[in-house]
């Protein structure tokens, strides 16, 4: 099984400790970002697209996401980043390093996160799943998740982009739930 | 739920509660006659008439079954009081009757059974007697009286017949027609309440017991959480919580295509 490497994108073993062939891993991100460990919170508008009001509908959303699927929690960060990569690297570091708050349920683990970022200045979306979530979320169907909000942040449109993104990510995860409940005594 | 499960549901309901929308089994038409003012002649005549307006109700409607057809009687008398009048010995049938004064048609009058009361309405009801009273008036001997009259009321049984069929109205199964099932049913509501067993409000009850079960059934919907038993996926690249580079989506550029990011992805 093969992944692509977040810093050179060539294609690498999945059980690799680090990339053979740009040497990046984790531990040089922490050296990259200079931190073993960043504490920051659940939802971030560094960018500030957001206002209040909007923050608030959004705090609410991500507090239903949780509700619905108590093993994930959903961060999202609006951010500026120079270019894809930067984007990329970040996230994975964030996923790994963050400390967030308000974490209101200590027995989440981190492995149940799910991250997604904005750049609106470069126009780039990312979503990084945990290592609970990948298995029950494709790339590609991630993807399309983020496809949904594809035309509502050309106009600008932040907010509905993000719900409409944690909408469909919602749903996706409860098919995929249902799925399993119903497939899961056929194959016990 | 759809409305058309809910009149499904109600029908089963009324199945098993012993009740039925409409009349039960037409009892045969009949010529009341206490002071036997009719001839023999003229009587078969009138049955004649009265079994010919039976016959058209099954004839106009094919789905008219017989438990919507109505009972056409006639109580023919010297004089006409509505006091001096038997009682009706089925007051939960659906049937009509008609009350004429031999030889003083002015003197008409019609009888509805309760139940064919409950669907029409007075002023309908009114307009039946008025029509057949002045029908009967213009014929010329006693006999054309009584059968004008009958042939005045004729057209307007199959409105009547299609007011029941819509179950406009909830009728008593007698209990010598009721199922043990039904009887127990019977036995064990009237005990509590008539209505769930005769009235329309009934229907009402069960409209608002299935109305809660929704909201129920939604409100259980909406409390589900959902888990997932998939483990964890392994490390990679040294990362402790995940290591997959996840899709990036070009929202800006034009030169990046929704399909080409896609392919992009495999």
């Amino acid at each position: 099984m093969c992944l692509r490497c977040p810093n050179c994108y060539l294609k690498i073993h999945a059980r690799a400790e680090a990339c053979p062939y740009c040497d990046f891993s984790v531990q040089k991100l922490s050296q990259v970002y200079e931190h073993e460990e960043v504490s920051t919170d659940r939802l971030s508008d560094a960018v500030g697209v957001l206002d209040h009001q909007q923050l608030r509908v959004l705090t609410a959303k991500i507090q239903e996401f949780d509700w619905l699927f108590p093993q994930f929690f959903l961060v999202i960060h609006v951010l500026d980043c120079a270019d894809e990569k930067e984007l990329t690297r970040y996230g994975m570091w964030l996923l790994n390093r963050g400390v967030f708050t308000p974490n209101e349920d200590d027995t989440k683990s981190r492995d149940g996160m799910v991250l997604l970022l904005l750049a609106p200045r470069t126009q780039l979306a990312v979503i990084l799943a945990g290592a609970l979530v990948e298995p029950n979320l494709s790339d590609r169907l991630l993807f399309d998740v983020l496809c949904q909000a594809h035309s509502l942040w050309q106009e600008e449109l932040y907010l509905e982009g993000l719900i409409e993104v944690i909408n469909r990510l919602s749903l996706e995860l409860k098919r995929r739930a249902n799925l399993v409940s119903f497939l899961h005594p056929l194959f016990s | 739920m759809k409305p058309c499960c809910m009149i499904d549901l109600w029908a089963i309901l009324c199945l098993v509660l012993g009740v039925a929308t409409a009349s039960p089994v037409s009892i045969a038409s009949r010529v009341e006659d206490p002071e036997s003012l009719i001839a023999t002649a003229q009587r078969e005549q009138i049955e004649q008439q009265l079994l010919t307006m039976e016959r058209l109700q099954h004839t106009e409607s094919s789905d008219i079954t017989p438990l919507q057809s109505i009972d056409v009687r006639l109580w023919v008398g010297r004089t006409m009081d509505l006091s001096d009048l038997p009682a009706a010995p089925d007051p939960t049938g659906t049937w009509l009757q008609v009350c004429l004064a031999w030889g003083n048609p002015h003197l008409l009058e019609l009888r509805w059974s309760t139940n064919l009361r409950q669907v029409v309405s007075e002023r309908y009801r009114k307009v039946c007697r008025d029509h057949a009273q002045q029908d009967a008036i213009m014929a010329k001997d006693e006999l054309s009286q009584v059968l004008a009259a009958l042939r005045s009321l004729q057209p307007r049984l199959f409105w009547m017949q299609t007011l029941l069929k819509n179950g406009d109205i909830i009728v008593e199964v007698p209990p010598e027609k009721m199922s043990p099932l039904a009887l127990m049913a019977r036995q064990f509501f009237a005990g509590t309440t008539s209505v769930v067993i005769v009235h329309r409000q009934a229907s009402l009850i069960y409209v608002a017991v299935l109305l809660l079960l929704c909201l129920l059934m939604r409100w259980l919907i909406l409390q589900r959480r959902y888990w997932f038993s998939a483990p964890a996926a392994e490390s990679r690249l040294a990362a402790e919580h995940g290591a997959a580079l996840g899709p990036v989506l070009h929202f800006g550029a034009s030169r990046h295509s929704l399909q080409r990011q896609r392919e992009k992805l495999e």
